[in-house]
């Protein structure tokens, strides 16, 4: 007697199970349809996962691993006893000081000098805070040699062991040979401002002709050095420490050691990939219903059949879940690895532009949580969105099933179809290419849906990207000055105007007065910067979004910008606020705030009188504003280079100079990286709107075979098939592009405000630039066509045998 | 079982359908069958032709080599004096809008057209006279099938006798010198389908060659001459006494 077939076997050989493979293999170009849909969307759910989790644990891992500052004081001069003092205090795990000097510095075989900050470090073989991570090989940085950054090195172009010529202050000059090329992975955003970094030992600064002091404490805490109440109320007491040793604080930053400077970036990243994310799944779910009621069309009569020989509308609605369910672990499997690929390249090729590293090269990585998002969006949701059409399809009755006709004669009563059958078209193909368009007015919709939202997406990104640029406009505009200069000394600011002013192609200078303060609030102490330029100064934008602008002779009122929000929400004109300056705590009144927003930077302006007031000396000051005659990079960067060899010349010693487009340039850096991601998701979103475009007509063609076949009959050639399929593909993309354009403004909007509250934390005004519109009617075009080729040369393709034999 | 036409060798000089030697085969899971048998038929201008067999005899085989829907596996078929069976689909696509009509059992109109653009339709693909005149000559066809006050109707709003009827006047559309009708008569009503075969007898009237297909001996019996089809062979082709006769009879 023959064993019975056990378990699984048995399921293989059941007519049930060999039916849902017949299913799949009946027609290949829909099942390939179908399995594309899922894997795009499962793919996306997969690269942005693993991308995201690859990018955030990179930059938290080299970020913390390298033990950053919690605090970094800025202050007057100090030598290795304030260290100490500072180090004896409570929860001060590792103290340090340095000090940071802009230089020029050349490759021997090159003429040009170019701007280097060098910085030099206390006890740099023993340092255990803000390490250095060796590009190639490690090193030891002895006395008398550089490390350089290996951003700022492309520019340089020094070599390693090579002398590398540096100009110092006195106008000699001094060789110092490169040891090693790094990364700092615990940077801030000073290295927005310029990349050409160097990093010396402390006693390397006597052969450079500088006092072995130091300018900045740069301090880890002991304790959570995550909690930002923590490192706050630390830093609180060691700023009173450093004043009381009688040194002014110029600036006091904080960081947690999961405040990676650029994981705003990575935030907003996030929440963009995340959201075109969903809309891909939604896209793709879209094609799968709209596969599976053509599907269920198709298989009318079989499920007739069925019913009919005993078949119950459990058993049948089972079956064609199943088939679904083979469709979504196929598309599983395909897309795990895939996924994972695409967000390890994707993170790999964009996680140095946010000074980060990857924490482990595996080229599949594969995340867990990832995988089960994946399995969820691969098989749930696609039964979901078959669970309808099926359900619909399998409810019919046997009669209806079994009389089902080759052509439908479907009624033309609805209001649409009424519209269209008043427009009397001369040539009958074009009049039945417009009407076949409109006969299956669900699939239409899924699909107008699909790619108009896709279009939508791709539009949005350009606006996006100049909503972004326009805020750093918006920023810069409220300083509209091309270069910044900073002297390490209160400068008459007669003499300094007179210097610069003498360089060519400089039209004017103003020097400002500032000052640092800071600002407690709830436990936490948080810096200010505050300016006070003339208040005739033409290079401020005196505009607020609430209140006014300081008024002349005021004292103690500030102009804030909204970074304010985030300390006080509520805060509103007339609001006082404490700030210590100098270790002396004054009331200031809120006057206006305006639209400011620079990575919760928070900055206000006074009137002059307000910070003379407090010590300043009118004559005199540190800050300077220079306006250019040109304002390209190329143009500033001379200025800058032609004003440092002056104040060489003169002996006046510059803390910083810096040209505004050069700091822009690093910025928009970070936000083109923002751009060609979200280009690349919009891409994504087109193209399974492409592809359900493409899915759509071969449907429309397959279901219509035997109206093809009449044509046919009737003498249509070629050429005429094509014709009705290409401009059945044609009308779809015109209306799916009116509707894209629509639907670009909400769209551009939110994505706008998604992302402008993620890197400027404020939202901004919408902005529309003609580029999207124009690439995607492009892009419309191109993918109209390609949607439409393979269905019209299979139609064309299609024998009249194929479709009305008989026999 | 009789292979040849009456004559023995098909009329070449007045034969508008040959079929010499036609045979068509079919591999179906692997097993071959013989659909059409060397089959010889001549079919001439002006003649009112039926053909009848069982299901599975061949009939709709016989019709597709007429039309150019199939080929045959050996043989030759020429109709109009083009071997058709050597056209590319695009060559007899357009070929068999010039030169044949074709009437189907389920009329197979196209839905989203209105009766007038269905007619209109086969004009337009073939010819290029201006619309004025196709628009007139659809005019004439409807009206001769009694169909024009119901011009812009659609075929979803129209009865089945009423759909055939608009079905022959497409088929009529480029004046065809020959007419090939599949089951014309198989989903109409006895007064319908009277009312269709009519409008084929008048087209043979008018000098055309009508060929259909039929499962109804009594329908057959209508034509002409009936063939009849058996296995793939030809089993009869007799002629029915042909009414022009029968009227000279009654005369003497």
């Amino acid at each position: 007697m023959k064993k019975k077939p056990a378990g699984i076997f048995k399921l293989f050989r059941s007519p049930s199970f060999r039916k849902i493979i017949a299913d799949f293999f009946e027609n290949k170009s829909r099942s390939f349809l179908v399995i594309t849909s899922i894997t795009i969307g499962v793919f996306a759910v997969g690269m942005i996962g693993t991308g995201y989790i690859l990018l955030t644990q990179g930059m938290a891992a080299s970020y913390a691993d390298n033990f950053p500052a919690n605090i970094t004081i800025t202050t007057d001069p100090f030598n290795k006893e304030l260290v100490k003092m500072i180090a004896r205090q409570d929860n001060i795990e590792y103290v340090e000081g340095r000090q940071t000097i802009l230089l020029e510095a050349r490759n021997p075989d090159e003429t040009k000098w170019k701007k280097i900050y060098v910085t030099a470090i206390q006890d740099l073989a023993d340092t255990q805070i803000k390490l250095l991570t060796p590009v190639d090989q490690s090193f030891v940085l002895k006395d008398k040699t550089i490390a350089l950054l290996e951003d700022g090195n492309q520019e340089l172009n020094a070599q390693l062991g090579q002398p590398l010529e540096i100009k110092l202050k006195d106008g000699t000059t001094q060789f110092l040979p490169v040891a090693g090329i790094v990364k700092d992975y615990t940077a801030g955003r000073e290295i927005i401002f310029e990349k050409k970094r160097g990093y010396i030992t402390a006693e390397t600064l006597p052969y450079l002709h500088m006092p072995e002091h130091f300018t900045t404490l740069v301090i880890r805490i002991s304790g959570d050095t995550y909690d930002q109440t923590h490192i706050h109320s630390i830093a609180a007491s060691i700023n009173k420490k450093v004043e009381q040793s009688g040194r002014s604080i110029y600036s006091s930053e904080i960081r947690g050691d999961a405040d990676q400077p650029f994981s705003n970036y990575v935030l907003a990243l996030g929440q963009i990939m995340l959201f075109i994310g969903l809309l891909v799944v939604i896209l793709s779910s879209s094609l799968i219903i709209n596969t599976m009621n053509a599907l269920m069309a198709q298989h009318v009569r079989q499920i007739g059949i069925m019913k009919l020989i005993g078949g119950h509308r459990t058993r049948i609605i089972l079956m064609y879940l199943s088939l679904v369910l083979i469709f979504g672990l196929i598309s599983f499997l395909l897309s795990v690895p895939t996924g994972a690929l695409g967000g390890f390249l994707m993170s790999y090729r964009n996680i140095a532009v946010l000074n980060g590293q990857l924490k482990t090269i595996r080229i599949l990585p594969l995340f867990p949580k990832v995988i089960a998002l994946q399995a969820f969006v691969a098989i749930l949701i696609p039964l979901a969105a078959a669970l309808v059409p099926i359900l619909r399809g399998s409810k019919i009755t046997v009669h209806k099933a079994l009389n089902s006709q080759k052509i439908s004669n479907g009624e033309q009563t609805d209001l649409l179809n009424r519209f269209l059958n008043r427009i009397d078209l001369k040539d009958l193909i074009n009049k039945l290419s417009l009407r076949n368009t409109f006969r299956k007015k669900g699939r239409l919709a899924l699909t107008l849906f699909a790619l108009s939202l896709g279009g939508a997406m791709f539009i949005a990104v350009f606006n996006v990207q100049l909503v972004l640029l326009n805020q750093i406009d918006r920023i810069v505009s409220y300083n509209s000055a091309d270069i910044v200069i900073n002297t390490e000394k209160q400068q008459r600011i007669e003499k300094i105007d007179a210097l610069v002013s003498s360089v060519g192609g400089v039209e004017y200078v103003e020097g400002w007065w500032t000052e640092n303060a800071q600002l407690e609030v709830g436990g936490q102490t948080m810096s200010v910067s505050i300016s006070a330029p003339p208040l005739d100064s033409p290079m401020v934008k005196k505009e607020v979004s609430v209140g006014r602008w300081v008024l002349p002779g005021e004292i103690n009122t500030l102009a804030v910008n909204d970074a304010f929000y985030n300390a006080y929400p509520q805060l509103k004109p007339g609001d006082q606020i404490t700030l210590e300056i100098d270790g002396r705590k004054n009331a200031w009144t809120v006057v206006g705030i305006y639209n400011y927003t620079g990575f919760d930077d928070k900055r206000a302006y006074t009137t002059p009188e307000s910070l003379i007031h407090l010590n300043n000396d009118p004559l005199h000051t540190s800050s300077f504003q220079v306006v250019t005659r040109e304002h390209d990079i190329t143009y500033q960067q001379e200025k800058v280079d032609q004003i440092q060899a002056l104040s060489d010349q003169h002996g006046i010693k510059l803390a910083r100079i810096i040209s505004i487009e050069k700091m822009l340039d690093n910025s928009i850096d970070k936000i083109n990286l923002l751009i060609f991601i979200l280009l690349l998701m919009a891409f994504l979103t087109g193209s399974v709107g492409s592809i359900g475009l493409s899915g759509t007509l071969s449907l429309n063609v397959l279901e219509r075979n035997g109206e093809i076949g009449i044509l046919r009959a009737i003498g249509a050639g070629d050429r005429t098939i094509s014709k009705l399929v290409l401009q059945e593909g044609a009308i779809i993309g015109v209306i799916s592009y009116i509707l894209g354009v629509l639907l670009s403004f909400p769209v551009s909007r939110l994505l706008g405000t998604l992302v402008s509250n993620a890197i400027f934390s404020a939202p901004a005004e919408l902005a529309i630039t003609f580029k999207g519109y124009f690439y995607w009617l492009i892009l419309m075009v191109v993918f109209s066509l390609a949607a439409s080729l393979i269905p019209a040369r299979s139609a064309a393709r299609m024998t009249i045998r194929d479709v009305l034999a008989y026999e | 079982m009789t292979k040849n036409n009456d004559s023995g060798h098909p009329d070449a000089a007045s034969s508008v359908i040959q079929l010499i030697g036609v045979t068509r085969e079919f591999k179906v899971s692997g097993i071959q069958t013989t659909a059409l048998d060397d089959i010889h038929l001549s079919i001439k201008n002006g003649e009112f032709v039926s053909v009848i067999g069982r299901s599975g005899s061949g009939k709709s085989t016989l019709m597709n080599m007429v039309t150019g829907i199939d080929h045959p596996t050996h043989g030759d078929v020429i109709v109009m004096d083009t071997h058709t069976h050597q056209l590319p689909e695009n060559q007899m696509a357009a070929w068999r809008g010039n030169n044949l009509g074709i009437v189907f059992q389920f009329y197979q109109l196209l839905p989203t057209l209105s009766l007038i653009d269905n007619v209109m339709l086969p004009m337009q693909l073939i010819d290029s006279k201006k619309h004025a005149v196709q628009f007139e000559r659809t005019k004439n066809l409807l009206e001769a099938v009694d169909l024009w006050e119901k011009k812009d109707k659609y075929p979803a709003q129209l009865s089945g006798g009423e759909q055939q009827r608009a079905a022959v006047a497409r088929a009529m559309a480029n004046d065809p010198p020959i007419l090939i009708a599949d089951e014309p008569t198989g989903n109409l009503s006895s007064s319908e389908a009277q009312q269709v075969m009519a409008m084929l007898k008048n087209m043979v009237s008018t000098g055309r060659s009508v060929v259909f297909v039929t499962h109804d001996l009594e329908l057959a019996e209508t034509a002409h001459r009936k063939i009849t089809l058996s296995d793939g062979r030809i089993i009869e082709d007799s002629k029915t006494i042909h009414p022009k006769k029968k009227a000279v009879k009654r005369k003497q």
